[in-house]
């Protein structure tokens, strides 16, 4: 028995040898399949590197503070216009909100987490988004412009190249100071010193105190092509404000969970609500949204990848079809194996093997393919590197095989159900 | 006496369209260790039908069949690849070579189903003694229909089976070649083997010590010793 099934694959490998193009032909779909599924697996692969690269970046010891209802798990893009509503008497003074209408993030709540008993807490900032609007060489521009605290700097780490970051003291006596992004100072002012010079936005003067060191592109956002200033700046005459994030440093990456935990309280503590279910606001560390983003990046790889996995049906049939032709051609010698011995198992598993070395052969050439498609890709377009990983590779060498299987599986058995004297005797 | 096959009361009835062909109409036969056994028929006489299953490769509609003295008629079809793996060695006037095989490939072709010691020094021994020790590296779709038939013949040794039965061996052979062949058929009996050959000509007929004649499905003569083929 064991002679029998050793002997198979080198009578396979002599029948696909034999009909070189034509065997070549019949893999190409599970060639073509093989290779798209592992190259958007790795490509997948490649993209969620990149992501967690950067949200990395960001801090993994921050916690952000969003507005809006937890449920909410989009969080910032989309405010129900239920919120609104609620909240509309609360209208955000000063600058309006780049695209939150309305927050329910207050400079109480930053005060209280700045301020408090928070032992685990290491620097803390609020946020408000908006932009300006500025003309640039005769044409009008539009940059984001941030109201920060002035702690915003250290923790999203951010350092200065020129002149000098505006202060806590800056900050409490809202003095117009603006710090300004590498890209956009010298969109403004080309090799020229900025610092010192006095910018007009919005019918007020604001005086460039310092100039950011150029921080690497993020897709996330770009702080190179924005301007900061004191968050106190775009708080009403009241001094309240409406929030678009805070952020929370934590002292170290462990305390994460337990700032998370403190930032909840306070803040529900200050709206004076006592159902968690109910909090107005959401606190996510880095990681909690780097799971989501890999969540997303993961289901949309799979949901391509399963697309691509369609071809492998059409390239299974294909295989069917051609085995069929073969069976057919090899008729007599059918017959004749048969006379000689060959039973139904033998003839099964002659042309089973057969199938399944063919496909399986059209997996190793398809992750060679997809391999080298994706690292192109990745390092072309992505510019991250592919990743590659076991589990893709077995998948696609198991998936491949099971192909030759299932579709080797009828036109084996069709071989085996022949009569011997009507195989030998064909023509 | 050593029967190796005894045939009782074979019909083999075929189905085609509305009637039923009687291809045996009741053969009874036996057939002993070590004979050369020729089985003669015009076409259509049912010959090869009896042929088959003798060799196995169909089953009788009626009758028993003991080969080897057991009772072969309604074995299942595992244990009739077995038989015909390793007690019976098939020539066939179509020769039926892998024709992109070689010779040493075919010649072991049945070792693949089934145990035989050191298959490759057998089947080179065999290729030697059928006369083509030259052409071991050929491929068989390299070779003449003299040198193909020698390879079957081979084959059909490899298992070192106790019947060879030849459908028409020189069928398809000019009759120079064809003596050679039947010569070696010959030799193979005299080793010890038993030979059953099926043919329409009397000429090959003749190499045979015993001649059966088959007409219409029916057993009509059965001659041993000179004279037989005319019968």
């Amino acid at each position: 028995m064991l002679k029998r099934l050793a002997s198979l694959p080198k009578q396979a490998f002599k029948a696909i040898l034999a009909n070189k193009g034509r065997s070549f032909l019949t893999v190409l779909g599970i060639v073509i399949g093989i290779a798209s599924v592992v190259s958007l697996i790795s490509l997948g692969g490649a993209v969620r590197t990149k992501f967690t690269k950067r949200f990395l970046e960001l801090g993994t010891s921050n916690v952000i503070v969003h507005p809006g209802e937890p449920d909410d798990a989009s969080g910032a893009g989309e405010t129900g216009s239920g919120m609104q509503e609620m909240h509309g008497d609360n209208n955000g003074p000063g600058m309006g909100m780049g695209n939150k209408a309305v927050s329910t993030l207050t400079m109480d709540d930053l005060n209280s987490l700045r301020t408090g008993n928070h032992p685990k807490i290491r620097a803390v900032s609020g946020i408000i988004n908006s932009s300006m609007v500025l003309k640039v060489g005769g044409k009008e521009r539009r940059y984001n412009l941030a109201a920060v605290s002035a702690g915003y700097f250290a923790i999203n780490n951010l350092s200065l190249s020129k002149g000098s970051l505006f202060t806590a003291n800056d900050e409490t006596k809202k003095r117009s100071l603006l710090v300004l992004g590498s890209d956009m100072a010298h969109d403004l002012y080309g090799n020229k010193n900025p610092i010192g010079r006095i910018l007009t936005s919005m019918g007020k003067d604001f005086k460039v105190a310092g100039v950011l060191k150029r921080a690497e592109e993020n897709s996330l956002y770009d702080s190179n092509t924005q301007a900061f200033v004191p968050v106190t700046i775009a708080s009403g005459a009241d001094g309240t404000a409406n929030l678009s994030l805070i952020t929370v440093q934590a002292k170290s990456d462990k305390d994460v969970k337990a700032v998370k935990t403190d930032v909840r309280k306070t803040i529900l503590a200050n709206h004076e609500i006592t159902d968690e279910k109910l909090a107005d606001f959401e606190v996510l560390s880095a990681r909690d949204m780097l799971s989501t983003i890999d969540q997303i990046t993961g289901t949309l790889t799979m949901f391509l990848a399963g697309i691509a996995a369609i071809s492998l049906v059409v390239g299974g049939i294909g295989i069917m079809n051609i085995m069929l032709v073969s069976v057919t051609e090899r008729t007599r010698e059918i017959g004749l194996r048969m006379a000689v011995g060959a039973n139904t198992f033998d003839i099964i598993s002659q042309f089973l093997v057969e199938a399944v070395i063919l496909t399986f052969l059209g997996g190793l050439i398809g992750i060679g393919f997809g391999t080298l498609l994706a690292k192109t890709m990745a390092e072309n377009m992505i510019k991250a590197p592919a990743v590659i990983t076991g589990n893709a590779i077995l998948l696609a060498v198991g998936v491949s095989s099971a192909v030759g299987v299932v579709f080797g599986l009828y036109p084996a058995i069709k071989a085996s159900r022949f009569n011997p004297i009507d195989a030998l005797r064909y023509e | 006496m050593a029967c190796v096959i005894e045939l009782r009361d074979i019909e083999k009835t075929y189905r085609t369209g509305r009637a039923n062909m009687v291809a045996l109409d009741g053969i009874d036969l036996s057939i002993e260790k070590g004979e050369f056994t020729a089985i003669m028929g015009p076409s259509g006489s049912g010959k090869s039908t009896l042929m088959h299953i003798v060799g196995l490769l169909d089953k009788p509609t009626n009758g028993v069949y003991f080969f080897e003295g057991t009772d072969v008629s309604r074995i299942g079809k595992r244990r009739q690849a077995q038989i015909r793996n390793q007690r019976i060695g098939f020539v066939f006037q179509q020769f039926n070579l892998l024709s992109r095989a070689g010779v040493l490939d075919n010649v072991l072709l049945p070792t693949i189903y089934g145990p035989v010691r050191k298959p490759v020094e057998r089947a080179k021994e065999l290729v030697d003694a059928v006369g083509l020790k030259s052409r071991i590296r050929n491929r068989s779709n390299e070779l003449s229909g003299g040198e193909i038939q020698r390879v079957a013949i081979a084959r059909a040794l490899i298992m070192d089976p106790n019947i060879i039965l030849a459908d028409e061996p020189t069928g398809n052979l000019d009759s120079k070649t064809s003596q050679e062949i039947l010569g070696l058929l010959r030799s193979i009996n005299e080793d010890g083997a038993t030979v059953i050959l099926i043919t329409h000509d009397q000429e090959v007929a003749r190499y045979a010590d015993r001649v059966v004649n088959i007409r219409d499905g029916r057993l009509i003569s059965d001659d041993t010793g000179e004279g037989s083929q005319h019968a």
